[in-house]
């Protein structure tokens, strides 16, 4: 891991927002540093997603704010954050489907500031790091799922993020895919880049994870090392009993 | 604010040259790449030398064919690679088709025709070149003027405002007689600078623009936000502005289509520019595949041939011993009809949205 400036950081800071009068988040305080891999967990509901919305500009907090490395990128539109360095994957996939497996990475290295003939290396280089090389020339849509998950990840990477935040990523996978995927993301956070993730299999995040985040309604309710997490009566209550055999 | 950093390089593999493309050789995919644009430069060359020889109202028809096939590749340009629909851009062939009457009618008789007109539209007179510049200029900066407004909605609601623009300005042409005819009369006097040898050449200009334009940056970005408008953003794709360029680029191109409009039918009128113009392009455009300019190309001969041939039938052939005629009216039943059975069969148009391929690679693979 590599030890970085504290200020070279995504955070959010006291995020609250409700939609038509139902709170989602009631006062979030993550942050999440360059080279780690921090779990966000927490109950269904709880609010997850709808951080990672604020994180990557999809939706701006009522209060707090949302700072990178240092700057208030609050209420910055998505398309800005994604060339400055923040990166993300959705729940549910959101692929350029009818785009071929190539033309999804490269659009995302285009957008963010790569030239033609960089695009097109760097696309080559992460469908063969995701293994999607030798489908790069078909549609999107004709992946199998475990590959749709990985070049979700490979699109985001196409934009050179300092920080890439994982939405489920995992969802869906079998065990051995999981395996392999806790290894790419390892290796993703060991250049430096700052891995948020959220996954429901907690041997995953277990696994993975250098710091663990826990949010419950709309909170965040504790955050430790995985040894810390696992040991906390608290978590065990936050699901209710739910993880039992997790 | 302070300015942030860029975002460090991403992942590299064994330091291998990863710059290289995997699959085609070069000169057989760059040739592929060429044939797509042509191969529809080609055929709608050679339906154009079929149709002059011919003569007579094939010949019309073929004139007409080739603006509907600019007023096609013009919205293909925009809702093609967009995916937004749009009923509005017969709102810019209609300027279009108004600055080339403007300009391209003689003062004299323009004097006559349009008392009410300012002063410097009254005595303005431009050669056809001229003209067609301008009514490209002006289809560009209506839609130039309107994107900011009609680019933030997606789905129906877009289509229903771009149609909100058709009616604006079909309403202003009409009644404006200060820029036209008093209250939806016609303007006359169009010269027939335009005949089909030079038709075809604007023609094949516009294909080529369109060519251009769909391996541009902006045209792979804007058709990733096509495909999934919640993860462009993320991948860095500001969706607004690659639909303004695109939008204005389409409305440019349908401008100029006005204008080969106006010069081909000689008269001019608000009401030409309707709602039955507008639902003809789109027709023209969803038969042939609204995803590729192919589609543009192939759905616009179909549609002006199969539309010839009625038109010829109506008037009764007779093969040796009988006539084969059809009734006065059935054209648009049958043309309607093809348009369902067509769509029944290949929703997505008679190109499946595809590009047109190199046919010797395709007979490589069969053998």
């Amino acid at each position: 891991m590599t030890i970085s400036d504290p200020s070279e950081a995504l955070a959010a800071v006291g995020i609250h927002r409700a939609y038509s009068g139902v709170k989602a988040l009631r006062g979030v305080d993550v942050t999440l540093r360059r080279g780690e891999v921090l779990g966000l967990i927490g109950p269904n509901g709880a609010g997850k997603s709808t951080l990672v919305n604020m994180l990557t500009g999809y939706d701006r907090p009522d209060e707090g704010a949302i700072m990178l490395d240092g700057t208030d990128i609050t209420g910055w539109p998505a398309h800005r954050l994604a060339r400055t360095g923040v990166a993300r994957t959705y729940q549910r996939g959101h692929l350029y489907r009818d785009l071929s497996v190539r033309e999804n990475v490269e659009v995302a290295a285009l957008a963010t500031g790569r030239s033609r003939a960089e695009a097109r290396g760097d696309a080559t280089g992460l469908l063969e790091l995701f293994g999607a090389a030798d489908r790069s020339e078909q549609p999107a849509r004709t992946l199998p799922h475990g590959l749709e998950r990985r070049l979700g990840v490979a699109r985001a990477m196409a934009t050179r993020p300092n920080y890439l935040l994982l939405d489920e990523p995992a969802a869906g996978l079998n065990e051995g895919e999981i395996g392999e995927f806790g290894e790419v993301i390892r290796s993703i956070a060991a250049t430096g880049v700052g891995v948020l993730l959220i996954d429901h299999n907690i041997r995953l995040i277990m696994a993975v994870c250098e710091r663990i985040h826990v949010i419950v309604q709309g909170r965040s309710y504790l955050e430790g090392t995985p040894d810390e997490v696992r040991g906390s009566q608290a978590l065990v209550e936050a699901y209710l009993g739910r993880s039992g055999t997790q | 604010m302070s300015e942030l950093k860029t975002p460090a390089t991403g992942l590299t593999v064994g330091g291998r040259d990863l710059g290289r493309r995997r699959g085609r050789s070069g000169s057989s995919a760059r040739l592929a790449t060429m044939w797509t644009l042509i191969g529809p430069a080609l055929l709608v060359y050679l339906g154009t030398v079929v149709a002059s020889q011919i003569g007579g109202p094939v010949a019309v028809q073929g004139a007409y064919a080739l603006v509907s096939l600019v007023a096609a590749v013009g919205l293909q340009i925009f809702t093609g690679t967009s995916g937004v629909l749009s009923f509005g851009h017969i709102a810019f062939t209609a300027v279009g088709a108004w600055a080339y009457g403007l300009l391209t009618i003689d003062p004299t008789l323009k004097k006559a025709l349009l008392p009410d007109l300012f002063s410097f539209l009254a005595d303005v007179h431009a050669p056809w070149p001229v003209a067609l510049a301008v009514a490209t200029t002006v289809g560009g900066f209506l839609a130039f003027a309107v994107a900011p407004f009609l680019m933030r909605l997606n789905g129906l609601q877009a289509g229903i405002a771009t149609f909100g623009l058709l009616m604006v300005v079909g309403q202003v042409l009409t009644y404006w007689s200060s820029i036209g005819p008093r209250s939806g009369q016609a303007m006359v006097g169009v010269p027939a600078d335009l005949p089909l040898e030079r038709l075809v050449l604007v023609a094949i200009g516009v294909i080529i623009v369109s060519w251009v334009y769909q391996h541009a940056r902006t045209a792979r970005l804007l058709r990733a936000t096509r495909e999934d408008l919640t993860a462009a953003p993320g991948s860095g794709i500001n969706v607004t502005i690659h639909r303004v360029i695109a939008f204005t680029i389409s409305g440019a191109v349908c401008g100029l289509g006005g204008g080969l409009w106006a010069a081909t039918n000689r008269v001019v009128q608000s009401s030409h520019f309707g709602v039955g113009m507008t639902f003809t392009i789109i027709a023209i455009l969803v038969l042939g595949g609204t995803r590729s300019l192919w589609g543009a190309v192939l759905g616009t001969l179909v549609w002006s041939a199969l539309d010839s041939l009625l038109v010829y039938l109506q008037g009764g052939v007779t093969l040796g011993d009988y006539v084969v005629s059809i009734p006065e009216g059935a054209r648009p039943i049958i043309l309607g009809a093809t348009l369902i059975v067509a769509l029944m069969v290949r929703p997505d148009g008679l190109t499946g949205g595809r590009e047109l391929t190199w046919p010797v690679q395709r007979w490589r693979r069969r053998g």
